[in-house]
């Protein structure tokens, strides 16, 4: 469904991204790894066409996507999360989920607001609370929601294990796998979690300085054992 | 005793006519997050497009605020063009550049100013209705107590717009996080283009209300737009509320400095600015540090 041919991306003079290449199937799901200042989140960020500026080309559905903005992408069926989470603070949780579900314009098949609380209890007692009034799991957690109840074709997860704890990592990581089966959703994965992105993916590619260095299966990840101590390693 | 009441009184009339001023200034700072310098032209266009309408006097109430409205109507539009032509090319580009273009259709809306409604100064008198005293142990002018409404009027219909109808709850996603609001999928300009316009019509509503009773010339905007400043940033920049209570708190300054020490004008209301700066410089309601 998706397809990325010599991505460049840049934030004004810097170069970030260098030809960055890779497809992904229907519901197919994907990690991409890599330190701290890789690029993950500017590949994400350029997938969504939200803040770097971006050459090269991005491929959905065989249609290139061109210039279009963001907020037409998801309509389109993307749906980003970002690293910072950005919840909204002036309004609800349950609000915050409404008005994800507004951006997409789409009226039928979008889940409820109690079957989107089903799939994350963590938010059940919290559905009238102001965003602003989260703690920042919670806040991780609102923001895998809200981006799930959009029911996006492909969503972009920009490390939402970061601060939070162990036993809730290992929930999101099953959260994330049933929603997206559940819906049919195709998952591009940035991850410093190598447990939590192996448990939520098929494939892996690993990114270092803006540049993919390696994409195979988990198995053909494992084989290549020096790719951890190489790319990952500090 | 009543000299201080009087200027209680006086210092509410100021402070609410001020708001009706600081709250399209406080609103386009919360999408745009300039000052938009052109606002008190615009105020001063909206009094002059009310003139025009009713003349000296306005027949009645009705036609009086028939003539704001118009005047509200006609600033808002200049607000679709001022955004179709400028603010949305430069959304994205350093605040400076926006600033700037600010101050050019100040420039620009000025000289029109000029050349269309001329130099002299005009008098203009509230209808009958407003021109009325009466007599609360002091002479209070109806006109005062309808521009006092009139301000609460605007603070509540705002209020209540932006923080319980869902349109201004988006409205203030994309002001409060413009980049999310695109990311989820929000119509950003098409929420921003309604913001500007709303804050320009505030402006010519304001206008065509604070008309009368004053001397209309090129410079009406001057004196009220600086109030209206001080009120925004002593407010919080971008909140309403803010700019309700700290417009009422300049009024009453202003106001009670005029009684109290008649030989230094402005005084009070300046040293209100420094020590709220000073003691709260995020502002009363700070809105877009949450
Ligand atoms: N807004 C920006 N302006 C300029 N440079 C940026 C900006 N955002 C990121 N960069 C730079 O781009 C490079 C890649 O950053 P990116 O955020 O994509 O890394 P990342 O792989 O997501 O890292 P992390 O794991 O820390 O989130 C870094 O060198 C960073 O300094
Ligand atoms: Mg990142």
């Amino acid at each position: 469904m998706l397809e990325v041919r010599s991505l460049d991306a840049h934030y004004g003079q810097a170069h970030i991204l260098h030809g960055v290449a890779f497809a992904l199937a229907e519901r197919e799901r994907i990690a991409v790894l890599g330190r701290n200042g890789a690029g993950k989140s500017t590949l994400l960020k350029s997938l969504m066409n939200a803040g770097p500026t971006v050459r090269g080309e991005v491929v959905l559905d065989g249609k290139p996507l061109g210039r279009t903005s963001a907020s037409d992408r998801v309509r389109l069926g993307l749906s980003l999360v970002p690293e910072d989470r950005r919840i909204f603070t002036h309004i609800t949780v349950a609000e915050n989920i409404r008005l994800a579900q507004q951006g997409t314009e789409r009226k039928a098949g979008l889940p409820t607001l109690a079957e989107v609380v089903a799939m994350f209890p963590m938010l059940k007692d919290l559905v009238t609370r102001m965003g602003g009034q989260l703690s920042g799991g919670q806040q991780q957690m609102l923001a895998v929601a809200r981006s799930i109840a959009a029911r996006p074709r492909l969503m972009l997860l920009d490390e939402p294990t970061e601060g939070l704890a162990p036993v809730i990592v290992e929930d999101m990581a099953a959260k994330v796998v049933q929603a997206c089966e559940a819906y049919g959703t195709a998952l591009v994965l940035a991850e410093q979690n190598i447990w939590f992105a192996r448990q939520c993916t098929s494939r892996v590619m690993l990114l270092d300085s803006g540049s993919l260095v390696f994409s195979g299966s988990w198995a053909e990840f494992d084989a290549s054992g020096a790719l951890v101590e190489r790319y990952l390693a500090v | 005793m009543s000299l201080y009441l009087y200027g209680l009184y006086n210092g509410l009339v100021l402070g609410l006519a001020i708001f009706l001023v600081s709250s399209g200034l406080t609103l386009a700072f919360g999408i745009m997050k300039i000052f938009n310098f052109a606002h008190g032209a615009f105020f001063m266009v909206g009094a002059y497009t009310a003139y025009a309408i009713t003349g000296q006097e306005a027949s009645s109430l009705f036609v009086f605020l028939g003539a704001a409205f118009i005047a509200a109507l006609l600033i808002g539009s200049i607000g679709v063009l001022a955004d179709l032509a400028v603010f949305r090319r430069l959304a994205g580009v350093p605040p400076e550049y926006t600033l700037m273009a600010a101050f050019g259709i100040l420039l620009l809306s000025n000289g029109v100013s000029k050349i269309v409604f001329g130099q002299a100064v005009h008098t203009v008198y509230p209808p009958a209705v407003l021109g009325d005293f009466i007599d609360l142990g002091m002479p209070v002018s109806v006109y005062g107590l309808f521009i006092i409404a009139a301000g609460i009027l605007v603070f509540a219909t705002l209020e209540i717009g932006l923080n319980r109808l869902w349109f201004g709850k988006l409205v203030l996603a994309v002001a409060r996080d413009p980049w999310m609001a695109n990311v989820a999928g929000l119509q950003v300009q098409r929420l921003k283009l309604v913001s500007v316009v709303v804050s320009f019509a505030l402006a010519g509503l304001a206008g065509g209300l604070l008309v009368a009773n004053q001397a209309l010339s090129l410079d009406l905007g001057h004196s009220y737009l600086l109030y209206a400043f001080c009120a925004v940033i002593v407010g919080g920049l971008g909140s309403v509320r803010g700019a309700f209570f700290a417009s009422i708190l300049f009024g009453l300054a202003e106001s009670l400095n005029a009684v109290v020490l008649p030989g230094l004008p402005g005084i009070a209301t300046y040293s209100l600015l420094i020590v709220l700066v000073l003691v709260r410089p995020q502002g009363l309601f700070p809105e877009l540090s949450q």
